[in-house]
């Protein structure tokens, strides 16, 4: 993956951060990232700031004003498209958010089932075999049918990483998507993103555990650091 | 104290503040102009959207039946009481004044006038604002405050085509289906009320009758235009304001009462105003 950026034409990344300044809250200075993120590669960035990290993935979907400096996706630069444009280029994208992944007047089925039913034709029945089937990957016995608020913490921490990777995302952003000591959701986890890396999709994983960074079990081609305004590349003996 | 000095030195910053507040408070109205004109624009286009079958996914069908059956089917009860009170109230009394004033023949226009026109379609409003305005308020902005429509957004669908289409537009047919019910209710319940109580010798159904003989091709216009767009108004605005919440002390409660009252406005003008055109 490394040697496909050296060559003389490389592919367009999918995600591209030029010098970006992601404004953040009153008590914390601007974020510069400069970021290329390419097809097949993940990016692992660590951070304990969940609030600046939101903003951040915020930013690299178009979600987020910038201050200074460019976010493309795709080629296209959030800040020069339509507000449809935008809504039709984020459908290749998958998410784990933080907070706020659930609606709670609906069941996290019908959460997971959300994006793939409104943006695509796919029968009902197929879309719920193939959601089931990512859900045994990630250790559920099926599709959760309660609603958010009744369903266990862990169960709801797949079921988000289940919507993430449903629907060949080209695209995955994963906001701490393992709860700590849940290494049973590593393994599951992995197997996903390589599933994407494979067909030339990416995926950004942020973390809070330090062990994370180090376990060179986790093939990322590239890892970071925030640290107070910038993104630095994470250093092997930290 | 300051000597005439100092003032002279003093007066031409005072001239230049003075400009700079002026513009200032042109641009602020400038500004508020523009946002004025960009919230008319994004209701024409959602509502534009919504006339267009070909942007109905099946997420948003699915909104719409279950927001329908949430302020229609729900409300009925609510609606049904209250018709009967205007029924009991309103009917039985024009009927009764018609009655001594020996002018039966003109009971249909006035009930046309009156109940059709402008009470049914404006108590049905207030019945929705009253059961389902707040409730909607309440509901988007906890979507809102909690990153929900984040969520939404970050996976590709705009929160205006899965949640304000489907519900504004199940609102305004909730309104007009309502409108319809309690009209029917109303008439019916008053009539009966009064030739029960011996107070007009016709029967219900001619009665009846003589109101739909007194509608015109404008008043049954009226009947479908009024509540739909009232209904319509009254699920955006609660849905726009409800989207605005920011987290924070009060959220949701300090929006509530700008939204009921927005919605009563919104109610009232539109009301005038087809009454007007129609």
């Amino acid at each position: 993956m490394s040697d496909s950026r050296q060559t003389s034409d490389r592919p367009v990344p999918i995600l591209s951060m030029d010098q970006a300044q992601i404004p953040a809250s009153a008590d914390t200075p601007e974020l510069e990232v400069k970021l290329q993120v390419y097809p097949g590669e993940l990016h692992l960035i660590y951070s304990r700031d969940r609030q600046r990290i939101g903003i951040l993935a915020d930013a690299m979907l178009g979600l987020a004003p910038v201050a200074r400096g460019g976010i493309r996706f795709l080629g296209e630069d959030w800040a020069e498209l339509s507000g449809d444009a935008a809504f039709r280029l984020r459908r290749g994208v998958g998410r784990v958010q933080r907070e706020g992944n659930w609606m709670e007047t609906r069941s996290v089925m019908d959460n997971l089932l959300l994006p793939l039913r409104h943006h695509t034709l796919i029968p009902e029945q197929q879309l719920r075999t193939s959601a089931s089937d990512l859900a045994q990957r990630f250790g559920l016995p099926g599709l959760p049918l309660q609603l958010p608020g009744a369903c266990a913490t862990a169960d709801l921490q797949r079921a988000a990483c289940i919507r993430a990777f449903l629907g060949r995302p080209q695209l995955v952003v994963l906001e701490h998507p393992a709860l700590s000591g849940d290494r049973d959701l590593i393994r599951p986890l992995m197997e996903s993103i390589q599933q994407v890396r494979r067909r030339q999709g990416a995926v950004i994983w942020f973390t809070e555990h330090l062990s994370l960074m180090s376990d060179r079990g986790i093939p990322a081609d590239r890892r970071y650091r925030i640290d107070s305004n910038q993104l630095h590349e994470w250093e092997t003996d930290q | 104290m300051a000597g005439p000095e100092a003032i002279r030195s003093d007066a031409p910053t005072a001239t230049a503040s003075a400009a700079q507040t002026r513009r200032g408070v042109r641009y602020r109205r400038i500004d508020g102009l523009l946002y004025t004109l960009a919230v008319i624009g994004e209701f024409f286009v959602t509502f534009a959207h919504g006339l267009v079958p070909g942007r109905w996914r099946r997420t948003m069908r699915a909104e719409f039946t279950r927001f329908l059956f949430q302020v229609g089917v729900r409300a009925v009860p609510a609606v049904s009481v209250t018709a009967v009170l205007v029924g009991v109230g309103l009917v039985l009394q024009i009927t009764y004044w018609s009655s001594v004033a020996g002018i039966t023949e003109k009971i249909g226009e006035f009930l046309v006038l009156v109940l059709v026109r402008q009470a049914a379609p404006i108590i049905t409003a207030l019945v929705l604002i009253g059961r389902s305005g707040s409730v909607l308020v309440d509901e988007i902005g906890h979507l809102a405050t909690s990153g929900q429509l984040r969520t939404l957004r970050s996976h590709g669908i705009d929160p205006m085509d899965l949640i304000t289409t489907p519900r504004a537009w199940a609102m305004g047919i909730a309104a007009l289906l309502l409108t319809v019910l309690f009209t029917h209710i109303a008439l019916w319940t008053g009539f009966l009320s009064a030739s029960l109580s011996g107070m007009v010798r016709q029967p219900a159904l001619e009665l009846l009758h003589a109101v739909f003989a007194s509608m015109s091709l404008r008043d049954h216009l009226l009947l479908v235009f009024k509540p739909l767009l009232i209904g319509y108004v009254i699920a955006y605005v609660s849905i726009w304001l409800g989207m605005r919440v920011r987290p924070g002390v009060g959220g949701v409660r300090r929006v509530l009462p700008t939204a009921f009252v927005s919605a009563l406005l919104a109610t009232f003008i539109i009301g005038t105003g087809v009454s007007a055109i129609l």
